[in-house]
């Protein structure tokens, strides 16, 4: 039972260099997150402070209710702050070498050292997660919503308004006028033709389209895709997000 | 008189005859799951593990609160108790169980390996299929029901996951160790865990976990299918030293173990309790999952001699490695560094290792026949802490520094056995060790007050102005 958002340890090696992470971008983002934090840390009274850890996670939240409220829906997330920074002295590095991710269908990403299938590796890092079914579904249609696949790739990106927390991901995969196809360019790529007009709509992987091929992740995607999942999918998305956001705070069981 | 029982035997075979018929039938008439059909579908089972409908304590149970209330040391006074008491039907090495519970907690723990957190002592997982079948655990199945006096006695109080540790620890501290610690807080499951062992189908194989270029592959950690770690005779049982330590770096490498935890584990483990092979292979039967009814969950039955006690069959090598084996000392790492040791083979046809010196034949008592005494003997993985240059430095350095080879074995023990529980914060119980480890992936504790929702409010305001996107943002945490 390791890992977890508790220690912002993505900050430190070897996490910060992991492929997964997209380093480069982490690089940037957490300069301007520890910014704020300083600056923020500075305005503060009576000895109260905040950790990076906990601005990294608030960072997500305020991102996801902002994603939300684009989409028409006011959520709150619960946010519990108690989180602190570890050090790098406190970080067994050959340990934790051993976690970097295979595979994360959550953020569209594999690599040929996963041990499984990409659908198979997103049913035990769901697993490993204790994600239920739904939870794993909502979560998936909801992270490609928001645009946050690894690398920035459009793969599964089923929206014409990315970072918009919307159920598009699910109506436009099991929307019928698109006809789906191996690329025969991108091993492991699908593309989604126009069924009339065979023009290029979008780019998948077997971890998205797996939600309308396999029957029962198709029962549960046509829940979140249908008219009355809108405001269903975003406080399921919500819930789950929040579930994963504090699974490593044993401090609060 | 005669005839009531007569009727009722005659009765009992007309329904016998109809069971024996229908178990024949029963792989025909069984439903098949979609997995069988399509074996390529994609199984979302996993997801559907551990229902809390299955926990018969309730989904409300708090584990932690329960273990809390428990006196540890009367606890551990009837661990003790039971360690000290041999039964007839599965009798002590020398009257002391201990050996066998260190291999118990040890095999409990054991299966954990870092790449991905699977296995463990959490969760008990040792009394379901398939590690309650896996040839590494036989006769493991005798050393649970030795326990299950003190776990009827505790019931909902003290997980199996615990106990079988914290009898670990009991065991060394009754033969003279001074362990590390120990913290309770592991759940018991309910249904085994589904874990991917490796790609092979049969018991003991290894033709599929390794690479061309002979690299095990990820996240495995064991060198065969149904082994915790590696083949104590050497890599495919080639007696080889120096190939049974590249195997043993790169199995509890994996699990997060480096040169000196190797080498004080092994030496550690190994200073107490005893192999057992002193019947051939064939005397053995069919493990629990594969046992008759009528054997209520045990395995391995024996059908040479008593079938026990002189006679017992687990792992095929037999004998003590030191001449004190129910008493902590320093004869593990004295023997191996003091004799030469050659090839034998023990009474099951297993190759193991003896002093050249024939004067050592008479050192280790026998743990069953008054007055009898053995050679101590050594594995293929115990000569590699001597044959391999960088296991043998640490080795030497141990047995002239007994308080180091002492700490080394109670720090590893101790990481061993906790190492999967995660986070100090599951941590219960009044043994925890005070020192902080770098293996427990430790977080400073808070030193200040936390901001407050208002505070919280302000600083997401701040965090979107500070123009990063929503998807990096999201990406980022």
């Amino acid at each position: 039972m390791r890992g977890g958002a508790n220690g912002a340890r993505i900050a430190l090696t070897p996490q910060k260099n992991w492929a997964a992470n997209n380093p480069k971008e982490l690089a940037k983002v957490l300069k301007t997150l520890t910014k704020v934090q300083k600056k923020f840390n500075k305005s503060l009274s009576n000895g109260k402070k905040v950790s990076l850890a906990d601005v990294i996670v608030l960072g997500g939240i305020a991102a996801v209710e902002k994603a939300a409220k684009k989409a028409g829906h006011d959520v709150a997330i619960p946010f519990a702050p108690g989180r602190t920074d570890a050090t790098q002295k406190q970080t067994d590095v050959k340990s934790f070498a051993r976690l970097m991710p295979k595979a994360d269908a959550f953020r569209n990403y594999y690599s040929d050292n996963s041990y499984g299938s990409p659908t198979a590796m997103m049913v035990e890092k769901a697993a490993l997660l204790t994600l239920t079914v739904p939870e794993m579904t909502v979560l998936v249609g909801g992270m490609r919503a928001l645009d946050a696949n690894v690398g920035q790739s459009k793969h599964g990106v089923l929206t014409n308004k990315p970072g918009t927390l919307n159920n598009d991901f699910f109506v436009n995969l099991l929307d019928m006028s698109t006809k789906w196809s191996k690329s025969s360019k991108f091993p492991g790529v699908y593309e989604g033709l126009d069924r009339v007009t065979g023009k290029l709509k979008w780019t998948a992987t077997p971890v998205d389209l797996i939600f309308g091929s396999s029957s029962e992740l198709r029962a549960v995607a046509e829940v979140y895709a249908s008219n009355d999942g809108k405001e269903k999918f975003v406080n399921d998305f919500v819930i789950a997000w929040a579930k994963v956001m504090n699974l490593d705070r044993f401090d609060l069981k | 008189m005669l005839k009531k029982p007569m009727s009722l035997f005659t009765a009992l075979a007309v329904i016998m005859t109809a069971l024996a018929s229908a178990s024949s039938l029963a792989a025909d008439t069984m439903a098949k799951s979609n997995q069988f059909w399509w074996p390529e579908k994609l199984n979302l089972e996993p997801l559907r593990a551990h229902d809390a409908r299955s926990n018969p304590y309730g989904e409300s149970f708090n584990y932690a609160e329960a273990f809390n209330s428990v006196d540890i040391n009367a606890l551990k006074k009837d661990i003790e108790k039971t360690l000290k008491t041999s039964q007839d039907w599965w009798p002590a090495d020398w009257g002391h169980y201990g050996g066998l519970m260190i291999r118990t907690a040890w095999h409990s723990a054991g299966t954990y390996r870092a790449a991905d957190g699977r296995g463990g002592a959490d969760g008990g997982q040792q009394r379901f299929e398939p590690l309650n079948s896996w040839p590494d655990n036989a006769s493991l199945d005798k050393a649970r029901r030795l326990l299950w006096p003190v776990k009827q006695q505790y019931g909902r109080n003290v997980s199996w996951g615990d106990l079988m540790i914290l009898a670990g620890n009991v065991s060394l501290e009754s033969m003279g160790f001074q362990t590390f610690g120990f913290a309770g807080g592991r759940t018991d499951d309910w249904e085994p865990d589904l874990v991917y062992w490796g790609p092979e189908t049969v018991m003991l194989a290894n033709d599929k976990r390794y690479s061309k270029e002979g690299k095990l592959k990820n996240p495995l950690a064991a060198v065969q299918m149904g082994l915790i770690y590696v083949n104590p005779e050497g890599p495919n049982g080639n007696h080889d030293p120096l190939s049974a330590a590249a195997d043993m770096r790169e199995s509890f490498g994996r699990m997060a173990m480096n040169d000196e935890e190797i080498v004080a584990l092994v030496a550690g483990g190994h200073t107490l309790g005893k192999a057992h092979g002193a019947v051939k292979g064939e005397c053995v039967g069919a493990e629990p999952a594969a046992a008759g009814i009528e054997e209520q969950g045990f395995g391995w039955k024996n059908k040479c001699g008593s079938g026990k006690g002189a006679d017992a069959m687990t792992s095929g090598l037999e004998g003590a490695w030191s001449s004190t084996p129910t008493a902590w000392s320093m004869l593990y790492l004295d023997n191996l560094m003091r004799f030469e040791w050659t090839k034998t083979k023990s009474p099951a046809g297993a190759t193991q290792w003896i002093p050249t010196d024939e004067a050592a034949a008479q050192l280790v008592p026998d743990a069953h026949i008054k007055g009898k005494r053995n050679a101590p003997i050594m594995f293929t993985t115990d000569m590699a802490l001597k044959k391999d240059p960088g296991f043998r430095k640490i080795t030497e350095r141990f047995l002239k520094n007994p308080q180091q080879f002492d700490l080394a074995f109670a720090k590893a023990w101790f990481k061993l056995t906790h190492r999967d529980l995660g986070p100090r914060a599951r941590y219960v119980g009044s043994e925890i060790p005070a020192e902080e480890l770098i293996w427990q992936d430790a977080v400073p504790a808070v030193d200040h007050k936390l901001i407050d929702t208002k505070d919280a409010e302000a600083l997401k305001t701040k965090i979107l102005k500070s123009g990063l996107s929503i998807p990096t943002l999201v990406r980022t945490a």
